[in-house]
């Protein structure tokens, strides 16, 4: 009994360390999500750019202030929102692993249709009217791009367009 | 013995913040996105059945192979509910929450995909590679953008959290069907596996601490994006009230009392 509730008590320490560990917090490294997010000189989306950042390099975030991280690269210093930092690197994008080409007016860095593999999986099935409606999904959604999404948060004022430092 | 129990508790519980205290130095100022400290039995970056984390994903799967199986999966989860629903202005209102959601995950590597399926029942499913669907009974239940960016949260940290790629590497037969390249090797050992981890999550869905999980890291990523944290508990709530634990509303997650639960305990 006494055994197990040791290793509850265990588990429960290093729960705390991994929960607390996710979140971006002062005096410790974290990472942008997308390369080229602009480091802001003041806790707002429309202050001028200071510098822009590279993905999967490590900055030291120095303050949190509200929903808004202040950033130091190099001799740099401003401030990122919160929600487009992660403590933990994000994967490579490898356009590698896709099959098209991408635009810049895509949201991300590579789009591309349902695998070849996938697309063969629907054939031996005989779930080719559901790979076909998802080809249309698939096109209804690569129509929306990265400005359709600023612009929309914009106007529903969320994320750092939400207001509030 | 239980003298002895409780300062060896209080010890480590002060072990536990001092250890969180020191290596990540907690700032007065709290993260607002963070959620409280709890302790679920299985949280988002434990392994699941002692499979690793790493860099390719919770089992090693290549990004390649994740958009192989996610997209074989995303063909069975809508031939499976009664097809897609064509309609341009209610795809693209999910497709808006969801790419805003999703442009602050933490895989901006994923094009992610949102669509709805024709179907009356309420359910929302995901399959690796960025593939997220809701039935129209869902999107006719919400109230508002915020209770659907709640749901479709919940569906995109199933991704973003390769919840149904460390099911599949519980599948011995996965492994070693992508060692020649692009081609999938084994057809029938792909379509097989497939239709496993498609039964699945179609099925008894995955293991309730995998939801309450995803309700939790949903409900940060919905956060990050500007919506109201209790979106999803108040979602889960009005569909209780008015149905209670019905199996005919989220029937491959757990009891929404349940999930109503564990998000009052941790909000």
């Amino acid at each position: 009994m006494r055994k197990i509730f040791l290793g509850s008590m265990l588990a429960l320490a290093v729960s705390l360390g991994v929960i607390w560990a996710e979140e971006v917090q002062a005096g410790h490294s974290a990472y942008v999500l997308h390369d080229g997010e602009p480091l802001l000189a003041d806790k707002s989306p429309d202050a001028g750019t200071v510098t822009k950042l590279k993905a999967r390099h490590e900055y030291t975030v120095s303050e949190i202030s509200g929903k808004w991280a202040k950033i130091k690269a190099g001799s740099a210093e401003g401030w990122v929102y919160l929600g487009n930092l992660s403590r933990e690197e994000p994967p490579e994008v490898n356009t590698s692993a896709f099959h098209t080409e991408t635009s810049d007016t895509q949201l991300t860095a590579a789009a591309r249709g349902l695998d070849d593999d996938a697309r063969q999986y629907a054939s031996r099935q005989g779930k080719g009217a559901s790979a076909k409606q998802i080809a249309w999904m698939e096109e209804q959604n690569d129509s929306i791009s990265k400005a359709d999404v600023k612009a929309y948060l914009k106007e529903h004022h969320l994320g750092e367009y939400g207001g509030g430092q | 013995m239980k003298r002895g129990l409780i300062p060896l508790t209080v010890a480590l519980l002060f072990c536990a913040g001092g250890f969180a205290g020191a290596q990540f130095n907690i700032p007065s100022i709290p993260n607002p996105f963070a959620d409280k400290p709890s302790t679920p039995k299985n949280p988002s970056n434990v392994p699941i059945d002692g499979i690793s984390d790493m860099v390719k994903g919770a089992s090693g799967i290549s990004l390649p192979d994740e958009l192989k199986i996610g997209g074989a999966v995303a063909v069975d989860i809508v031939s499976r509910n009664g097809g897609l629903v064509e309609d341009e202005a209610m795809t693209r209102r999910v497709a808006l929450i969801g790419k805003s959601l999703s442009s602050y995950c933490t895989r901006p590597e994923l094009n992610f995909r949102f669509g709805i399926l024709d179907s009356d029942s309420i359910n929302a499913y995901s399959a690796p590679g960025g593939y997220v669907f809701i039935t129209r009974g869902l999107y006719n239940s919400v109230q508002d953008d915020r209770q659907l960016a709640a749901v479709l949260a919940h569906e995109i940290s199933h991704i973003t959290r390769r919840h149904a790629l460390k099911i599949i590497s519980r599948n011995e037969f996965m492994k070693g069907l992508f060692t020649t390249g692009d081609a999938v090797a084994n057809v029938s050992a792909f379509d097989s596996g497939v239709a496993s981890i498609s039964n699945t999550l179609m099925g008894k869905g995955f293991d309730p601490d995998v939801e309450y999980d995803a309700d939790k890291a949903g409900r940060s990523l919905a956060a990050k994006a500007g919506y109201p944290r209790d979106a999803l508990l108040d979602f889960l709530t009005q569909l209780y009230q008015a149905k209670g634990d019905s199996k005919s509303t989220f029937n491959t997650h757990p009891p929404l009392s349940h999930r109503i639960e564990r998000l009052k305990k941790s909000s």
